[in-house]
């Protein structure tokens, strides 16, 4: 289901959404679960794809992540995270063990992210572009690709990415950066074919 | 310190402020073309956030019930409290100026008329109470 969260208010507002969600969770609302699982279940796994690049492994994450949330419900204190924040810091450390793990492994045997069919807002194009982007920040470091994700994708400032990447504001700077250069390097052969250079 | 040194180098594909541009028409179609969650994948991470739920009641009520609701509810709600009700008063009605065909019950318990009978409610088919005492 097409879920943009941007799309619907605010980022503080969702933020008081989910944490409202979660606390009633914790009270043991089956509604809350239902709510949770809707509402979460495709930023974190959009997230962990961007970050994977792989289906199989990017749903394992997800499922694990939202796991971790579930057990710490009852713990959670509202007030001292968003709950989007502290799934991007799971999903990602998560996501690192994975891509650790993989190193060595031949880029080929990388799944292209699968052909979710597109619906009548997204163009071919759009399609094309998204899948030479994933391709390209599967050639990044991994803490450059989550900090180029997180940062142009996610669209997150630069003071939350540095408290979910555990440094500095100038170093997650200093990150997208490099990844934007390392970008642009990688996709500068296929612009033509891509139409960027009739925009 | 990056933009001094592009721009220091021949760049046969453009300046740096174009390279961003272009970059970000790469991100806006990521942005717009998020991966979606297989109902497969939406379904177990259901089953598991049912099955981590704090133990609590099953039917989750948006207030406390207060009494009266909680003894309405008992009774059979509001169209057996409205029965009951008119019962009531109507059984009040009855007993202030009971029809010509009933007994003055109030009369006869609280001795306000001539006579006081002892009438036995509830007769027992072994003892007559009330000839009993006639009788002496």
């Amino acid at each position: 289901m097409p879920f943009d969260a941007r799309s619907v208010g605010s980022a503080t507002s969702q933020g008081g959404v989910d944490a409202g969600l979660l606390r009633r969770f914790a009270a043991g609302d089956p509604e809350a679960a239902r709510a949770l699982t809707l509402r979460l279940t495709p930023r974190v796994f959009a997230h962990a794809m961007r970050l994977l690049g792989d289906r199989a492994e990017a749903e394992d994450v997800t499922q694990d992540a939202l796991l971790r949330l579930w057990r710490v419900a009852p713990d959670w204190r509202e007030g001292e995270a968003q709950v989007s924040t502290w799934l991007y810091r799971v999903t990602a450390n998560l996501a690192m063990d994975r891509l650790r793990r993989r190193r060595g492994v031949a880029l080929d045997s990388v799944a292209e992210p699968a052909d979710d069919a597109p619906t009548a807002a997204q163009s071919l194009q759009d399609q094309a572009r998204a899948g030479a982007l994933q391709a390209a920040l599967a050639t990044l470091p991994e803490r450059q690709r989550q900090a180029v994700v997180l940062r142009h994708i996610e669209g997150l400032g630069n003071p939350e990415i540095a408290g979910i990447m555990d440094i500095s504001a100038e170093a997650v700077e200093s990150l997208t950066a490099r990844g934007k250069r390392a970008l642009s390097a990688a996709l500068a052969g296929r612009r033509a074919e891509l139409g960027y250079d009739d925009d | 310190m990056t933009m001094t040194e592009r721009s220091e180098k021949p760049d046969p594909k453009g300046s740096a402020v174009s390279d961003d541009a272009a970059l970000d028409l790469f991100f806006e179609a990521a942005r717009k073309t998020p991966a979606q969650p297989s109902e497969a994948l939406m379904a177990r991470v259901m089953a598991d956030a049912m099955a981590q739920l704090p133990a609590g009641r099953t039917a989750f009520p948006p207030e406390r019930k207060g009494l009266w609701r909680q003894l309405s509810e008992a009774l059979g709600g509001w169209p057996a409290l409205g029965g009951l009700a008119t019962a009531g008063i109507a059984g009040l009605w009855i007993g202030i100026s009971p029809p010509a065909a009933l007994p003055d019950l109030a009369g006869l318990v609280l001795g306000t008329s001539a006579d006081a009978y002892l009438v036995d409610l509830l007769p027992d088919p072994f003892s007559d109470l009330a000839t009993d005492l006639n009788e002496g």
